[in-house]
Parts: structure tokens; C-alpha cells; sequence
């Protein structure tokens, strides 16, 4: 029996190694069911441990298998813990599988390769597929909004507009210089609005310099590294996804309604001293009868609709992802939208065993009509009374001025077609085991056609106007990588990289701009009248990027972590002397968990890490000919002019950020709590300015390296599941990021002023408000007095209130009295109903010494805080997103509250209310007079500044995934369906559309007739089969 | 680890070769080194000239011309108090320097491509020498005519003679004074004078006439009186120039090229986008400007009453009110750029800088400066009798007890109609040392009297001057703010 055995087993042997999948008649047959807490899964792999023999389960999770009886069996499923069971004779093994938690063992995509996250030394932030898809996103933008910390998302409802990016604050002085890096399957994109985020595998973004350095000289505002699916082993998998949304302005402001309207006319008429003279109150004017609630005209309920099919998969040589998404969507506002095809083919190939090619191959064609910023310039101020719609049905032309909102919205056009072809193609071949070389060359094509075209009614002088601009932007990489990397003596892991990479990025502009076209038929630049001639040419713009980089990666039993990037960067944009720049950067970890002296700890903290990193990356963000003298053009009487409009600076180089991070892993409880945070100080030397130059010299500023930008903060992410049982899980995550900006120099006398309220000079943070504050407004004209050392006396009136004299503290005063005054010694004094400026130096006169700082747009924290609750198919999800210490100025507020300009421009009916309008009034807001001598209403005021604090429940997600074995009866392998309330619960105090604001360069938190954010309940289906 | 160092040994051999791979050069940008080799070349840029000033003056929606020219004098009433278009401010001296219009920098705009023009015109190959040399005139003039309107609106003013090439070349200048400005202004104009070429004519380019109106502007202000009959007389000496008919007056400025036009700004709608000068000078709704009761009742009086230029001027129709400075009527317009019309843009607008009853008008100045009333009178009475008016004859005067400074209130009174709008009162009043007086007068019996507004008075000579603006002493500390502002 026993030498039977022993031949058996020697059988078996010589038979797996022969034939592999043929099997002995002297196994057993084991059979049985693989669920999970849904069911029955299908596809899940099974494989007798040591052998290549092995199944899959079928569609109802059963399996059946010959094997010895004292084999092993490994289930294995993409997401799984791997489960391991003894055969032990038994014919019977149903296995319950169970999803992988162990968060350390994933792969992390950093510059130029992976590595897995537990030996991850600077801070890189990683967002699943999962994560990606949880609120049905349209664009990257959404999806990643709130869940990474210290990076900051501002975006708006508009369909199609970009947003803005920031990872750990605004480190630079130009405008637009501080967005990251976009690396979209290993190629620098510009946009990344063509890609559709249903494709996408996962999103890793590389926030220190240490991680980032390995992109050198554009690297210093972070990079984000997109990548895209791929195939997965096993057979052919068809999903399917379809949402629809729908979307509705989430506020509405206070509007004058055409009453309101009379009696602001009035009242400002009679602070100016005219009793007789209203303007609109001609009832029989055909023109002005309505009475119009504008944001009802202009906003609506928007539908969205999108779908999204792919196919992937994997066999032994070839892995292949295809997918196809359309998505159609409305904009709010009346006539905006953006429908938007995208396609993609992803193929990787094992040509032999050591050569693997492959490409990424990605199409978008996208067609938006976007809302035009006069078509919300009047919503609020233009006077209720005016029609929008003659009684013959046309629209009303220009009034007095004010153009017709709802002919701004929906006569002309303001379209984009976007055209985008990115295109990937690789080849890896394995020279040794460890060493493995990768050349690549990528390209992209993004062309944008622009059509605008403005009709007669749209014109005071009733001119049609039309522009065609077709922007075609192209670029290519090309790589070649090496990469070595070896495990010695099993305790002993190095990974060496090196690389080299050229680019090449150009820009052609075509454009023509025509005025008088014949007809309003005609809606582009054709048939005209009039050729634009300063408009109406071609421009050509490139540079391009020479690289070297490396890396060297050591790891001592993943307990001991060594990375260094470097990089050599040669750029085109700078002068000759200075166009190489090095970019070096390091960073160690020390896994403190696994040392014996701390053993002591395990049973509650399970992996802890410390992480220090310390680099330099840089920014090359000066126009591509920045260094050189140039001239541009301008037009007169029949003939172009050419002007000097540049000025030489051959010493133009690199912008260079030095940033140190620690940052610290902890993982307890078997990983149930997990806690990421991390300090940095990044520091931005040589910083690329436009230097003011004194204008005398012909030129307004020119790019110099000079002042520096410093950036220190906190991140904290904190991971919990708080409840696991079998049926029910509820876990919670939290994102923090505190990030504190300053200017710490700035060439002398190169203070700025943006938008005339934000400064831009040492010491300030980058998007301070500085102006005058207002501390009352005087109630009476009286009350425009002070002791001499500036103490506000209070004026007295009798019965009959005549002003009768001064009070101090209680006291009758008869001493000296002083008076503030405008603007100079000698200028007027203020009265009742003007502000009460506050006056800073004490000299009485309000000028513009008197100016302080008044508020600054860049939040102290903002972050995202997510409960998720599972209850057997059922998840309940409720992600808030806040920013908190921001302000917001409210400049829309400011140019209809101004009166200075026309009785007909409508202002706030609330601060109207709240105005000073009578002797004896106290009042937030100044007297509604038309002749504003003393500039009440002036620009850089706090009047207009608000707290923009806000904490959003941005998404109320409740999901259900349909049991496998009701899902299986209709042939399907999973159903999931979700419905979705989405920025439905907003907390804060501002009082304009939406306090969440993105923002161009230096003015953070400036609302100029922002697009209104969109509230939206939107309803998901995902089939997989 | 070799491999690392043979990737950046390779690096280093490789980076002189990728030197090549990294110059990339401007198409679609002209360069320095591509820019100054031909006659286009110079002609573009001095064109260039031209087109700042049409951005100067339409600046801050027209209140650059508005507030520097017409608004400090008592031709009109301004409306407006913002900060970017302080037309009351202006008119009432309240002037401060946040107001946007007290940036003189597009000015140095086009002195900084004039000075680049004289330095490099020198050099260009394939001119002829007249060419060149008209060129050089060109340039000279362009600079001369910045000058003098910066000295004549803020005063004192940096004076900048040499481009600048690099950034090395910038400078924080101070301020030079009014008398060295003239100075320059002077030689410029000699140069000029020397080196123009005499046969050619573009009315809306620099040509001769140009050059001596600007001259005898400049000798006026300098109170030269000869040099200012030497140059008039040699742009009659080009006999080019004549009077349009009075029924015609309109057209010297609606159409800019009559015989009377010396040098004129065109300007069209589709390649300079609207003129706002013109639109809110025009317009019905809240215009920035509108006529004085003084220029009106002027207007009125039984010896203007049949003046054929009043109604091609101004809208006669119109009744002003009570309240008129406070609540302008909105029909009030000067219309003289587009007689009868309001809001309608044409394709092509004119604005003319000088021309011919102008220049008379200072040779009558001038010979009645030099006791030469008889050739005085005989001009003024030219502009007259093209006005339909009655002709003055030398009794009118002789009874006043100072004969030539009652010749000079005439012919001052005549230009103040004549080039209503032009941008000439002020500096009329300055240089005739008038102004404090007349606008003393205007607030003390006109402003003060219709509204409850206080108009400090003037009484220094820094107050006729603009204020630096503030933000052009933030850029250069060296620079003063001029007087008290």
C-alpha cells in the first residue's frame, strides 16, 4: 500500500511536469460553492497550490476540481485576500472570500515606475478607481475634489470650464504659474477636461519635492499622475455605466423688484436734490411694463446624461481595455452645455517573453456653448421694469445701456469644438531579469475651434460682430528608461533608474475677427463688412525640454527606506547661460513598528512609518520667448504699427523650490485606524515675476528672477473603519490641510495691486484684501467729530432736534474738534451718510495712507470628511467638503451698489434696506446719493468683503448592489444602482451665488457674477457582464 | 551604480548637442535682431505712434481727453465723480492722484518708440538720405509734440532722450523741470524743422504743416511771438490750407480731411474698437460732459445768434434747467464730431489736432502781441466772416483802455467757440495767464451758485497742473508729487 503510494505520488509528479493540466484518476473530485457577503462570486480563480493546475468558478460561484486529497487550494479573485484550504480528503469546500483591507501591499505609480506603498518615502497621495467613481464624476476635477489632502479643487457648475488646481498653496508670483503637472499615462497634458474619469485606474499625486523632483523643472506646484485601465486577467468584462442628473441653481440672490426699483430711484433722486425726475416710471412705455425676476429667466432645471461602455480583459500574450462614453450635459444657465464623446484603446502585448509593447490611444471630441459674462453682468442690476421680449415677440434691444440678459443667452454664439487625440506607444524589453529598458514616444494633438458671433440686437449701435480662433496645440515625448532593480541576500531591495527625455510643445493660433456682418443668418466670420485688422491674424508659439533623470531606491527588509530623484532639465524658454538646471532630491524611511524594541506596541499599533524628504523642483512658467526683446503690433489709419513691447533679459532662468516634509504613517489595529500626516516648509527663490518697471521707460514690467515665496502647512488623513460585522460596516475618513502662504520678499517698490484690491508685496500672503475699512457710517452730519486725540464725540439734539452740542463719556466737551476729511487737508468734510472710514494714521484726512489689510481669500483649512455605511448590498455615503477662515470679495456687490452711476443701475434691495437714509439712521451701508463725492461705495472697501467660510454636504450617495444569485438569473455578473443628492446642504454666511470660487492666479476668493453653483439629484447604473 | 554615472557622463557629453534641440526661435514675434533693417520697418513704427495716441486719448472710456483737454476749463460741466473718469473732479479743481487719468504713462509709451526710432533709423540700409532724413523729422516731432503736452498737463515731467535696450537701461528718473522740457521740445522741433521733407502730405500723418502748427502752438506758449509768425507763415507759405465754408463747418471735424485739416487722428471702428471720446461726448444717456450756460448763453447773445458754427456744434434745442450741473440733461451734447447724430457709430471718426482756423487764430495772437493789429484783425475777421458773424473793425478796440489785451479777449473768445471740444481752451487760458481768473469766476458764479458744492479756488501755479498719479510714484520713488496734491 504503501509503495502504491509512493508510485502514485511519483506518477502524479512526472504527470504535472509533462502534461500539467492532465489530471489522475486517483484524485478526488472536489466541488463547491465561492461566495462573498453579496453571493456567489464568478471568475474567481482556483489553483492547487505548487501546481499549474486549476479553475475558475462559473456564473453561479461553483467550482468542481480533481485534485490529490492532501492538496492545497489557493482561491484567488482581483481585490480579495487570497484563501488558502487544506483539501483533507473532503469532496465538499465552500469558501466565503473576503476583501482585501491590507492597504500597504498596493502599487503606487510615482514618476516614471511604481512602487508598492509601504516603502513609499515622501508624500504621495493615492486615489483608487473606486474612490474615482463613488459620486459619478464628469471630469477629474469632481472626482477628486475633497479627498486628497493639501490638494485644493475650485471649480464651477459651468459645463466644460476648467478648474483650478493647487497642491500646498500658491508658491509663485505669476499668474497661472501655480498649477500642477498633469502626466496622463506617462504625457504632460495641459488639460485634462478630454479625459473621461471612468477610465481611469487611479490618480496619484506627488505633493513634496522629493517625490516630485524626478519631473524637474516643472514640478515645483506638485504633479498628478493619472493613469488609465487596464486589462485584468480572465475573460472578457463588459460594463456598463448610465447616470442622469439632474441640476438646479442651489441659491438665488435678492433682486429689485420694478417697485423696489421706483423706490430706489426716488430715494436716490432725492438725496441728490432732484424731486421730480423718474426715469422708468413711464407706465405706458411699452418697453418698460414688466416686472422680471431675471434668475428665473435664466436658470433652469438641466439634465445630464451620460453612459459609458468598455470592454477589457486579459489573456496569456495580450491585455486590451476599450472603452466609449458620451456625455451630454446642461449647463443651469439657459443655452450653456458641453456634450462630449471620449474614446479609448489601451493594449498591452507580450510580443515574446521579454518584449512587451503596447499603446494608449485616446480620442475626445467635445462641443460646448459657454454662458458670455454679459449675459450675467446685468441679472441682478438691470432695472425689473425693462422688458426682455417686445410684444411682437422679438427680443429687446439694448436698453439705455443695459444689454438683455436673456437675448445675451440665447442669440449667438459663444461655442467651443474641442478635437483631442492623445496617442502612447511603448516598448519594454526585459535585457536581464532585474534590468529593464523602455523607450516610448507619445503625442498629442488638442485642436480648439472657437466661434463667437454677436448679433445686431446685442450691439448699442446694432454692429454684428464675429470671431473664428482655432487653437491647435501640439506636443510630443519621447523616453527611453532604464531600470534595474534586485532583491540581495532577501533583506537587500534596490531599484536604479535612469532616463533621458526630449519634448517638444508648440502652439499655433489662427484667428479672424469681423464686424458688420450682412445678416444675423450668417453666424460666422463671413459676409462681413469690416475686417478686425490687430484681431485677425496667426500666431506661433513652442519650446521644448531636453531631460535627464534617475532614481535610486534601497530598502532594508521595508524597514530602512532610502530614494533619491534627480534631474537635469535643459530648457528652450531661457538664455543660453541659463537654460540647465539640476533638480536633486532625497528622502528616508524608517519603518519604526518592525524594530524589536518596539515589538512591545504591536498588538495595537501594526505598521507605523517615518518619513523625511528634503528637494528641489522647479518652475518654468515665463512665456516661451521671455528672455528676448520684442515687439507686437497695434493699428492706425489704414497701416500696422510695430512697438517694442518686450525687453531683453538674457539672465532669465529657472524659479527654484526647496521643500523639506516629515511626515509620519501609523497604521492601528490591524489597519482598521489608519493616520497619515505630514509637515512640509517649501520655500520658492528666484521667483519668475513681472517686475513693474517704471513706466517711463516704456515698458510696464518685465519677467526677472527675484523675490521668494514661502509655504509651510499641515495634512492629516485619518482612515477608521469603526464598525466591522459581518452584515454592517460603517467607516469614516477625514482629510485636513492647513497651509500658511507669505510673500518673504519682492523687489523694492514692486508692490502690486490686482484687481485694485489685492496686494502683492513682502510680508502679505497671496490673496490679501487691502483697502479702507469701514468702521459706521456717520448718523448725523454732526456726528463727523472728534477730540484731538481722535475719541468720536456724540452730538446732542433737543426736543426739536436742533443740534444743541457734543458729549464726551457722558460729559458736555467744548474742546478743540476735529474733523476726518477726503482725501486731502483741505478736501470735504464727511457728513451724515458717509462711511466712517477708518482713519490708520490719525491725520484726519483719508487718503491712501489710511489703507490695511482687510481680509485674505486663502481658507486656514480646508479638507473632505467621508461616513460611509454598508449594510449587506447597501452603502450610504456622506462626503462633506469645507474650507474654513477664507474670505470672499464681493465685487459683483460692489458695482450694484455703487448709485454713482445711473439711477438705473439696481442695487441689493437687503443693503438698500440696511442704507443710510434719513439724519439719525444706523446703517451698515452708505447713503444711496447718485453724486458720491466721497466715494462711500469705493472698490477697495471691507463693505464688500465677506466671510467665505463654508462646509458643504457635497454628496448624499446611496448605493445598492444587487445580490449576485437575482443578478445571475438575468445573465448579468453585477448590478449595482446608485442615487445621489449632490452639493444639496451648504453652511455659510456669504451672501453671494457660492463662496466656493476658482480663481486665476493671485485674486483668491473674487466673485465677479461667478456661475452659480448647481444643486444636482442624480440616479446610476453599473452592469457588469 | 555605473550605469548611473555612464547616464550622466553621457548627460554631460550630450548637453552642448541639445543646446542645438533647445534654440527655438520666434515666427510668429518679431525679434530685436529681425526689427530696424527697412523703410517698412520705420514706417510701422512710428505708425505705432499714431495708434497710442488714439489708446491715450480713449483711455479710462475717453476721460483722458475729456479731463486733460476740455474739462479743466470752463467750457463744459463735468458729470461724473468716478475715479476713472473724474469729469467733475476736473472741472471743479479737485483733482486727486488716484484719479486714473493722472497716469502719464502712455505718453513715455511713445516717446520710449520715438527714442528707439532715433536711435536705430540712423543705421537702417536702403533709405534715401530725404527719406531718412524726413524719417528722423518724423520721430523728432512725434517726441516733441509728447513733450509738450506732458509739460503743459502735469508741469514738471521725467525727461527721457535714450531708449532703452535692455534691463539694464531702466532708470528711476526724477522729475526734470518745465523749463528744461520746453527746452528739448524747442530743439526737437528745429531738428525737425531742418530735416522734414517740405513735398509731402498726409493729413493723418506728420507732414509740414504739422510740424509749423506745432511750432507756432509751442511759440505761443513760449511767448515767442516771432518765431510763432515765422512758422505760421511758412505753413501758409505751403498754400495748402483754406477755410471750409461756415454751412460746411462740420466737416472739419465729422470728416477730418477738408482743406482746413493740418493734422488729423482717424480713427476706425473695427480696427481701434469704439471711440469713446466722441461716444460719450455724444451720447444721450448720462454724458460725461455737457456744455456751460456760459458757452450756451454766449451762444445766445444777439452777436453769435447767426452763427453758422452753433448749431453744427452743440444741440440748440435743448433748454437747460435749474439744476442742470447736478441732473444734466442728457440731450445736452456736443455733437461736432457727427453733427445731428447721437449714438451712431460710424466706421470712420476723425479728430483733428490741428488745423487751419487754429493756427490763424494764434498768428492773430501773435501779430497782435507785436502791434501788428491790423494783420490781426484782418484774420480774425476771416474766421468771422466764415462764421457768418459780423466783422470786427479796429474801433471795437481802440476804445478799450488796454487795446491789445481787448484784441486778445476777442480773439480768445473767437477760439473758444470756434475749437469748442478741440482741447485748446485751457491751455489758451494758461498761457494767456487767464485762467486762474476766468475759473475763479466760473465756480464763484456759476458752480456755487446753482449747486451747494464748494470748488477750492486756484491760487498757486501747481494747481493748473495735474497730480503725479499715485501709483506712478509707487513704480519710481524718486518721482515728486507736484504742489500740494
Amino acid at each position: 500500500m504503501n509503495h502504491i503510494n509512493t508510485y502514485r505520488q511519483f506518477l502524479l509528479f512526472m504527470l504535472f511536469i509533462s502534461i500539467g493540466t492532465f489530471l489522475s484518476a486517483q484524485n478526488i473530485q472536489v466541488t463547491g460553492t465561492v461566495n462573498d457577503k453579496l453571493g456567489p462570486m464568478a471568475g474567481v480563480n482556483i489553483v492547487l497550490k505548487g501546481t499549474q493546475t486549476g479553475t475558475m468558478t462559473d456564473m453561479d460561484g461553483k467550482y468542481s476540481i480533481q485534485v490529490p486529497p492532501t492538496g492545497v487550494l489557493e482561491f484567488t479573485f482581483l481585490g480579495y485576500n487570497t484563501h488558502t484550504v487544506n483539501v483533507n480528503s473532503r469532496v465538499i469546500i465552500n469558501v466565503n472570500m473576503e476583501e482585501s483591507s491590507q492597504a500597504l501591499d498596493e502599487v503606487v505609480v510615482v514618476g516614471y515606475g511604481s512602487m508598492k506603498k509601504r516603502d513609499i518615502t515622501g508624500s504621495i497621495v493615492s486615489v483608487s478607481d473606486k474612490d474615482l467613481q463613488s459620486n459619478e464624476p464628469v471630469n477629474i476635477a469632481s472626482a477628486l475634489q475633497g479627498k486628497v489632502s493639501g490638494l485644493d479643487i475650485m471649480s464651477t457648475s459651468e459645463p466644460g470650464t476648467d478648474a483650478t488646481f493647487r497642491i500646498r498653496g500658491t508658491s509663485t508670483l505669476s499668474d497661472g504659474g501655480s498649477n500642477p503637472l498633469f502626466i496622463v499615462d506617462g504625457m504632460e497634458v495641459s488639460s485634462i477636461d478630454n479625459i473621461n474619469p471612468r477610465d481611469i485606474a487611479s490618480v496619484e499625486v506627488l505633493k513634496d519635492a522629493a517625490s516630485a523632483a524626478i519631473y524637474g523643472s516643472r514640478s515645483a506646484n506638485g504633479v498628478v499622475i493619472i493613469s488609465t485601465k487596464q486589462g485584468q486577467e480572465g475573460k472578457a468584462k463588459v460594463s456598463a455605466n448610465y447616470s442622469l442628473k439632474q441640476s438646479r441653481i442651489g441659491k438665488k440672490l435678492a433682486q429689485m423688484s420694478r417697485l423696489q426699483g421706483i423706490q430706489y430711484e426716488t430715494l436716490r433722486n432725492f438725496l441728490n436734490g432732484n424731486y421730480t425726475t423718474i426715469a422708468n416710471r413711464d407706465s405706458l412705455n411699452p418697453s418698460m411694463t414688466a416686472d422680471n425676476f431675471y434668475q428665473d429667466l435664466l436658470f433652469r432645471h438641466a439634465w445630464t446624461n451620460q453612459v459609458d461602455v468598455s470592454v477589457s480583459g486579459a489573456e496569456k500574450k495580450i491585455k486590451y481595455f476599450i472603452s466609449a462614453g458620451y456625455l451630454g450635459e446642461q449647463g443651469i444657465q439657459i443655452n450653456t452645455f458641453n456634450k462630449r464623446l471620449t474614446t479609448r484603446i489601451n493594449a498591452d502585448y507580450n510580443a515574446t517573453p521579454r518584449l512587451t509593447i503596447g499603446n494608449r490611444l485616446a480620442l475626445t471630441i467635445s462641443n460646448q456653448r459657454r454662458s458670455t459674462s454679459e449675459s450675467r453682468s446685468r441679472l441682478l442690476q438691470r432695472p425689473a421694469n425693462y422688458n426682455v421680449i417686445e410684444p411682437d415677440g422679438s427680443y429687446t434691444p439694448i436698453l439705455a445701456s443695459r444689454s438683455n440678459p436673456l437675448a445675451e443667452s440665447m442669440v449667438g454664439k459663444n461655442n467651443y469644438k474641442i478635437y483631442n487625440l492623445d496617442i502612447y506607444e511603448f516598448l519594454e524589453y526585459k535585457i536581464l531579469d532585474e534590468l529593464k529598458f523602455k523607450a516610448s514616444i507619445a503625442g498629442s494633438i488638442n485642436l480648439q475651434k472657437y466661434q463667437s458671433f454677436r448679433p445686431a440686437i446685442l450691439d448699442v449701435n446694432e454692429r454684428r460682430k464675429a470671431t473664428n480662433q482655432d487653437d491647435t496645440k501640439t506636443s510630443w515625448t519621447h523616453e527611453d528608461v532604464l531600470t534595474y532593480n534586485k532583491t540581495f541576500n532577501k533583506d537587500h531591495s534596490l531599484t536604479v533608474l535612469g532616463g533621458f527625455s526630449i519634448q517638444e510643445f508648440k502652439t499655433e493660433m489662427t484667428k479672424l475677427a469681423v464686424v458688420d456682418n450682412i445678416s444675423d443668418a450668417i453666424e460666422i466670420s463671413n459676409a462681413y463688412g469690416g475686417v478686425d485688422m490687430t484681431n485677425t491674424k496667426a500666431t506661433w508659439t513652442a519650446n521644448r525640454l531636453a531631460s535627464f533623470f534617475g532614481r535610486v531606491s534601497y530598502s532594508y527588509k521595508g524597514k530602512y527606506l532610502f530614494n533619491s530623484n534627480l534631474r537635469y532639465d535643459g530648457s528652450s524658454r531661457f538664455g543660453t547661460d541659463k537654460r540647465w538646471g539640476f533638480f536633486p532630491s532625497a528622502s528616508i524611511g524608517w519603518r519604526f513598528s518592525d524594530e524589536i524594541f518596539m515589538q512591545w506596541m504591536k498588538p495595537v499599533v501594526s505598521d507605523s512609518k517615518l518619513r523625511l524628504s528634503y528637494g528641489v523642483t522647479g518652475n518654468q512658467v515665463a512665456g516661451n520667448f521671455s528672455s528676448l526683446g520684442l515687439y507686437t503690433t497695434n493699428f492706425y489709419a489704414d497701416m500696422p504699427g510695430i512697438y517694442p513691447n518686450q525687453l531683453e533679459n538674457r539672465n532669465l532662468g529657472w524659479e527654484q523650490t526647496k521643500q523639506y516634509n516629515i511626515g509620519l504613517d501609523v497604521s492601528f489595529l490591524d489597519g482598521r485606524i489608519g493616520l497619515i500626516a505630514d509637515y512640509y516648509n517649501k520655500k520658492t527663490s528666484d521667483v519668475l515675476y513681472q517686475v513693474k518697471l517704471p513706466q517711463t521707460s516704456g515698458f510696464s514690467s518685465s519677467y526677472q528672477n527675484i523675490g521668494d515665496v514661502k509655504n509651510t502647512g499641515w495634512e492629516i488623513t485619518i482612515n477608521s473603519t469603526n464598525i466591522d460585522t459581518k452584515d454592517f460596516q460603517w467607516s469614516t475618513s477625514l482629510n485636513l490641510s492647513f497651509n500658511k502662504n507669505k510673500i518673504v520678499s519682492i523687489p523694492e517698490g514692486g508692490q502690486q495691486f490686482i484687481n485694485t484690491v489685492y496686494i502683492l508685496d513682502k510680508g502679505y500672503a497671496v490673496g490679501t484684501m487691502y483697502g479702507w475699512k469701514a468702521k459706521a457710517i456717520f448718523p448725523y452730519d454732526e456726528s463727523n467729530a472728534f477730540t484731538s486725540d481722535w475719541r468720536q464725540l456724540t452730538p446732542i439734539f433737543d426736543a426739536k432736534d436742533r443740534f444743541t452740542g457734543y458729549e464726551l463719556d457722558g460729559k458736555a466737551y467744548d474742546g478743540e474738534i476735529k474733523q476726518y476729511r477726503y482725501n486731502t487737508a483741505n478736501g470735504d468734510v464727511f457728513k451724515g451718510g458717509d462711511v466712517m472710514w477708518d482713519d490708520v494714521n490719525k491725520d484726519g484726512i483719508i487718503d491712501a495712507k489710511d489703507r490695511q489689510v482687510l481680509g485674505c481669500g486663502q481658507p486656514d483649512v480646508i479638507g473632505g470628511f467621508n461616513n460611509d455605511f454598508t449594510y449587506k448590498g447597501f452603502t450610504l455615503s456622506l462626503f462633506f467638503s469645507f474650507a474654513l477662515g477664507g474670505d470672499v470679495f464681493n465685487a459683483y456687490e460692489q458695482s450694484r451698489s455703487e448709485h454713482k452711476w445711473s439711477a438705473i443701475t439696481r442695487g441689493n434691495p437687503a443693503n438698500i434696506a440696511n442704507s443710510w437714509k434719513a439724519p439719525g439712521d444706523i446703517a451698515k451701508f452708505p447713503k444711496p446719493n447718485g453724486a458720491a463725492v466721497m466715494d462711500n461705495t469705493r472698490f477697495a472697501s471691507s463693505l464688500w468683503i465677506e466671510d467665505g467660510s463654508y462646509i458643504r454636504l457635497k454628496n448624499i450617495r446611496l448605493a445598492y448592489e444587487v445580490p449576485r444569485n437575482i443578478v445571475k438569473k438575468i445573465g448579468l455578473e453585477s448590478l449595482s444602482v446608485s442615487a445621489m443628492m449632490q452639493n444639496f446642504f451648504t453652511w455659510s454666511n456669504y451672501s453671494g451665488f457660492d463662496p466656493e470660487l476658482p480663481s486665476s492666479g493671485f485674486s483668491v476668493g473674487y466673485d465677479n457674477n461667478s456661475y452659480p453653483k448647481a444643486k444636482d439629484i442624480l440616479f446610476g447604473v453599473n452592469v457588469n457582464f | 551604480m555605473k550605469k548611473i554615472y555612464a547616464v550622466f557622463l553621457s548627460a554631460l557629453l550630450f548637453t552642448s548637442c541639445l543646446n542645438d534641440f533647445l534654440d527655438v526661435n520666434p515666427v510668429s514675434d518679431i525679434a530685436t535682431s529681425t526689427f530696424w533693417q527697412t523703410d517698412n520697418d520705420v514706417r510701422a513704427a512710428l505708425n505705432s505712434i499714431y495708434a497710442d495716441f488714439q489708446t491715450n486719448y480713449n483711455k479710462n472710456s475717453g476721460g483722458n481727453y475729456m479731463t486733460w483737454f476740455e474739462m479743466r476749463s470752463d467750457n463744459f460741466i463735468g458729470t461724473t465723480v468716478s475715479s476713472s473718469m473724474p469729469t467733475f473732479a476736473a472741472n471743479t479743481n479737485k483733482l486727486n492722484s488716484s484719479h486714473a487719468s493722472a497716469d502719464w504713462n502712455v505718453w513715455y509709451k511713445s516717446i520710449s518708440t520715438a527714442n528707439y526710432a532715433l536711435y536705430y533709423i540712423p543705421d537702417v540700409q536702403g533709405l534715401t538720405e530725404i527719406k531718412k532724413n524726413n524719417y528722423m523729422a518724423e520721430a523728432y516731432f512725434l517726441r516733441a509734440f509728447c513733450y509738450f503736452n506732458l509739460t503743459r498737463i502735469w508741469g514738471n515731467v521725467p525727461l527721457i532722450e535714450k531708449p532703452t535696450l535692455s534691463l539694464t537701461d531702466v532708470e528711476k528718473p526724477t522729475q526734470s523741470s518745465q523749463v528744461q522740457i520746453l527746452e528739448l521740445i524747442g530743439k526737437d522741433l528745429g531738428e525737425a524743422v531742418k530735416l522734414a521733407d517740405e513735398g509731402l502730405n498726409d493729413v493723418f500723418r506728420f507732414n509740414p504743416g504739422a510740424l509749423y502748427a506745432l511750432y507756432t502752438d509751442y511759440a505761443m506758449w513760449m511767448h515767442d511771438y516771432d518765431k510763432a509768425i515765422l512758422y505760421s507763415g511758412k505753413l501758409m507759405d505751403l498754400q495748402r490750407y483754406s477755410l471750409v465754408k461756415g454751412t460746411e463747418f462740420g466737416q472739419v471735424c465729422a470728416d477730418g480731411t477738408t482743406s482746413e485739416n493740418i493734422w488729423t487722428m482717424k480713427w476706425s471702428y473695427q480696427n481701434n474698437k469704439q471711440n469713446w471720446i466722441i461716444y460719450m461726448m455724444c451720447r444721450t444717456s448720462a454724458p460725461q460732459m455737457i456744455p456751460s450756460e456760459g458757452v450756451k448763453n454766449l451762444w445766445n447773445t444777439e452777436e453769435y445768434q447767426a452763427d453758422l458754427r452753433r448749431y453744427q456744434t452743440i444741440d440748440t434745442t435743448v433748454v437747460y434747467a435749474s439744476n442742470h450741473i447736478s441732473s444734466p440733461n442728457g440731450d445736452a451734447a456736443i455733437w461736432k464730431w457727427q453733427p445731428g447724430e447721437r449714438v451712431i457709430e460710424a466706421n470712420e471718426k476723425y479728430f483733428p489736432f490741428y488745423r487751419y482756423a487754429d493756427i490763424l487764430l494764434l498768428r492773430a495772437e501773435a501779430l497782435n502781441k507785436q502791434q501788428r493789429q491790423a494783420e490781426a484783425l484782418e484774420l480774425l475777421n476771416m474766421i468771422r466772416e466764415r462764421a457768418g458773424l459780423s466783422l470786427k473793425t479796429m474801433n471795437d478796440f481802440t476804445q478799450a483802455s488796454d487795446k491789445i489785451l481787448a484784441m486778445e479777449d476777442a480773439i480768445l473768445q473767437e477760439r473758444q467757440l470756434e475749437l469748442l471740444g478741440e482741447g485748446h481752451r485751457w491751455f489758451d487760458l494758461i498761457r494767456t495767464g487767464r485762467a486762474m481768473k476766468v475759473m475763479n469766476n466760473y465756480f464763484e458764479n456759476y458752480i456755487e451758485a446753482q449747486t451747494s458744492d464748494v470748488c477750492p479756488r486756484f491760487t498757486e501755479e501747481w494747481q493748473l497742473y495735474w497730480p503725479v498719479y499715485y501709483n506712478n510714484i509707487l513704480e519710481n520713488a524718486n518721482l515728486v508729487q507736484n504742489g500740494n496734491y
